[in-house]
Formats: structure tokens, C-alpha cells, sequence
């Protein structure tokens, strides 16, 4: 029973087709609740591109492989999902990560959206200042310049 | 009311050079609420839209009571309606040097009340509530978690 694994074939909205296994699924609440309903063998994604479903499912069966073969070293495995997490958010661009946001959002991937939003509040803390946070996350600024400078002023004695 | 050519063009430029603001807003706070105090008082000043978020009542409160084995003072400082100052700090990152946390305010800086979340009763010990002086009305809230 366990040999035939049941696949399931996800198709982007440009029509890019990814066969997972059944499993992998289920780590999307989305996805596992529309399996459920409509027991199809293939199921289009209309929110979600190619490039960006490539990286769910990457994410996905990482995370499943994981989870089923580390049964005894629990905590080795978790050290070892840890570090291809931090690989796997290192090669991303932000605009990457923001659509990687809003398909696990979708999707309802927990744990893909907080490694996703983890990355974006990393990228912040690194910054030094507001000047560099705007530069570093494309933040168009609402402020005139006589308001920032006014609130800048106001503030400056606040901090050191 | 003022400088509307001008923010009718940053408006433009907000929808398609600025991805951070599509970001849903539950989202948004979501990645706020993963950052350190430092960061959310520098998030201020990039942008009207952030500041509002981040000065808003509803993630204040979320943001305060995010974690309680890590105490959290968030210190606000107004003047009239308008918040002048937003600082926060936890015991973790002022562990040794802060026992207490002072302010030197410019004395043209007209405080009308100070507020102070705290979820430790005895956040008024940290502030040196004397540099404010007696032209200040003062006043001090605290809130605990439990």
C-alpha cells in the first residue's frame, strides 16, 4: 500500500505542471482541502506561476521528506530542514520572497509564510536606518520632505 | 491639502515600484511583529503609511503582548494628538547598562503626557521622570499581559 503513492499533478496560471505526491499536498491547507472536495488528478492554480509554484513544491517535499524520515533523529533532521531553509531563503530575491508570501498566504502554508515573512523582517533588521530600509525594500516614502525632516528633527533627541 | 502635484506622483510611483505596500496588511504585521524594537522605531520613518500602521492602537497591543517570557516596554511620548516620540526596548537588549532609561528633551518641545505601556509594573523606574520637568504634566499607564 505504502509503494503506490498517489500522485497529483499542479498546474500553474501559466500552465506549468509539477506530478507531487499526495503527501506533499497536504502541506498546503488550500491544497489539501480542494483535493479532498474534488478528488481530480490535476488541479490549476490560477494565482500562482510556474516559477513560484516551483518553489512551493520544492519547499513542500523538502519539508515532507523530512517529517517522514525523521521518525528516530528528530532533532539532527530538524537541524538539517533548518540549514535548507536558510539555503533555500539566501537564493531568493525580495521580489522572490513577496510572491513566495502571497502564494503560501494562498495556499495557507504556515510554516512557508513564516520563513517567508522571517526573511523580510530579517532583511529589515539589517538595516541601519530608515534611509536604507527604503532603499533595500523599494518603500517609496509618503513623506514630504519638510514633514520627514520636521518628524526626523522632533525625534532626533529621542534617540541616541 | 498641500503639494498635491507632488503626491499625486509619489501615489503613481507607490503602486508600481513599491511592493511592500501590495503585501496584504495582515501580512504586513505579521513581518512587523517579527522585528525588534530598534527596527520598528526606523520602520517609522520611511514611510506615512508604516508609521500609521506601526502608531496604530490595534499592533501596538499585538506587538506588546507578542511574547511574555521576553518583557517588552513600549514608551510613547505625545504631544497634543500628535505622537512625537515611539520607543520601545526589552530587558534583553538593555540587560545590564539600562536601569534606568532617560531622556533629554529640548525644552522647546512642548510634552502635553507621557504614556507608558509597560508590562512590568515598575517601568517607572527606568524613566528619570525629573527631565521632564515640573512644566510637564506627566502621566503613566501600565498594562500587564496577565
Amino acid at each position: 500500500m505504502e509503494n503506490e503513492k498517489k500522485m497529483i499533478t499542479l498546474k500553474s496560471s501559466d500552465d506549468v505542471t509539477f506530478e507531487v505526491e499526495e503527501a506533499v499536498v497536504l502541506e498546503s491547507q488550500f491544497l489539501s482541502h480542494l483535493v479532498q472536495d474534488c478528488p481530480a488528478p490535476e488541479h490549476k492554480i490560477k494565482e500562482v506561476t510556474g516559477k513560484i509554484l516551483s518553489k512551493v513544491v520544492e519547499y513542500c517535499e523538502k519539508h515532507v521528506v523530512v517529517v517522514v524520515d525523521g521518525g528516530d533523529s528528530s532533532s539532527s533532521s530538524g537541524d538539517d530542514l533548518k540549514k535548507w531553509d536558510d539555503k533555500f531563503i539566501k537564493e531568493m530575491d525580495l521580489s522572490t520572497v513577496y510572491d513566495l508570501i502571497a502564494a503560501a498566504n494562498y495556499l495557507n502554508i504556515q510554516a512557508l509564510l513564516d520563513l517567508m515573512c522571517q526573511r523580510v523582517a530579517d532583511v529589515i533588521t539589517a538595516c541601519k536606518d530608515h534611509k536604507e530600509i527604503r532603499e533595500t525594500l523599494g518603500i517609496v516614502s509618503d513623506y514630504t520632505a519638510e514633514e520627514e525632516a520636521e518628524v526626523l528633527k522632533e525625534n532626533e533627541w529621542a534617540f541616541d | 491639502m498641500k503639494r498635491i502635484k507632488r503626491s499625486k506622483k509619489r501615489d503613481e510611483r507607490n503602486d508600481i515600484n513599491d511592493p511592500f505596500i501590495m503585501i496584504p496588511m495582515e501580512l504586513k504585521v505579521m513581518i512587523l511583529m517579527k522585528l525588534p524594537p530598534r527596527s520598528i522605531a526606523r520602520l517609522r520613518f520611511a514611510s506615512k503609511h508604516l508609521s500609521s500602521i506601526i502608531l496604530g492602537k490595534e499592533f501596538t497591543e499585538m506587538y506588546m503582548t507578542r511574547s511574555s517570557s521576553q518583557p517588552r516596554h513600549l514608551v510613547s511620548v505625545h504631544r497634543g494628538s500628535d505622537m512625537q516620540l515611539f520607543h520601545s526596548f526589552s530587558q534583553e537588549e538593555h540587560s545590564n547598562d539600562h536601569d534606568k532609561v532617560s531622556y533629554t528633551l529640548d525644552p522647546d518641545v512642548r510634552l502635553i503626557f507621557i504614556v507608558i505601556f509597560s508590562l512590568l509594573d515598575e517601568v517607572a523606574k527606568y524613566i528619570d521622570v525629573d527631565k521632564f520637568g515640573k512644566a510637564y504634566k506627566c502621566s503613566f499607564f501600565s498594562f500587564h499581559l496577565m
